[in-house]
């Protein structure tokens, strides 16, 4: 149960610069934290006092390197974001739309 | 074995926080790759080697890329550090809902659903796998500079 919440809270902060953070280099860092707290989820998940299940290390180790990859994509596709409107901004990129 | 583990991912969310909070992106991106580091302590202290493999090169791209684009946007967070107004509260108010329907559906769940059997280590076949993935997004990024650079030419 304790690892579970102590998982929850690596989520938790993830969502919190998901949601409130406005600079989006800081909203892929949360995605990144997001998926570290899902894999450790499932690893707590597939612990069996003896080891970690194979399939549960399998299905966190798709969750961090999928995680990380997506995350490295989008930080590319920010920086074109910032050569276009000149900010990091979400909330000014929308603002200078069109 | 719990106690280490849970102290080492309580760290990471600390860490994960001083680089949301943090307007020195330099120190944003020291911070995002030191998370991926003990997270990676983490999972090898649960006996998750491959998953601690797997943060250590995830944190090591992460860590190269958000130096490429700290170089390329400028070295400080000029973005208002907390955002207010109504949303700002929603979000608020999201974390907080989702943290306590958390707790209820563990409280729910119990702490046993592992599987049966259990291994140290892995397969090397996953890393492979996640090798692949990483030169896979490595290349997607290259052929995305690569598009981008020239279509002003």
């Amino acid at each position: 149960m304790q690892m579970y919440l102590v998982s929850a809270i690596l989520v938790a902060a993830g969502l919190y610069g998901v949601l409130l953070k406005r600079n989006l280099f800081k909203v892929l860092i949360g995605v990144a934290l997001m998926a570290l707290g899902v894999a450790s989820f499932v690893v707590t998940s597939g612990n069996t006092g003896s080891g970690v299940d194979v399939v549960s290390q399998t299905v966190a180790l798709v969750a961090v390197v999928g995680g990380a990859s997506v995350v490295t994509l989008m930080l590319v596709t920010a920086v074109r974001l910032h050569e276009k409107y000149g900010t990091l901004d979400i909330r000014e990129m929308r603002r200078l739309k069109g | 074995m719990d106690m280490p583990v849970a102290v080492l991912l309580i760290v990471t969310a600390v860490l994960g926080l001083v680089a949301l909070e943090a307007r020195n992106m330099k120190l944003v991106q020291a911070m995002s790759g030191l998370a991926f580091i003990v997270f990676a302590g983490a999972m090898f202290a649960a006996g998750a080697v491959e998953v601690g493999i797997g943060a250590i090169a995830g944190g090591v791209v992460l860590y190269l890329m958000l130096g490429w684009g700290v170089k390329k946007t400028g070295g400080t967070d000029v973005v208002a550090a907390f955002a207010s107004g109504t949303s700002a509260m929603a979000g608020i108010v999201a974390i907080v809902a989702f943290l306590v329907a958390a707790y209820f559906a563990l409280d729910g769940l119990g702490v046993g659903i592992a599987s049966s059997t259990a291994a140290h280590g892995g397969s090397s076949t996953g890393l492979l796998r996640e090798g692949l993935v990483i030169v896979a997004a490595v290349a997607a990024v290259w052929a995305m500079l690569r598009a981008t650079g020239r279509r002003g030419e």
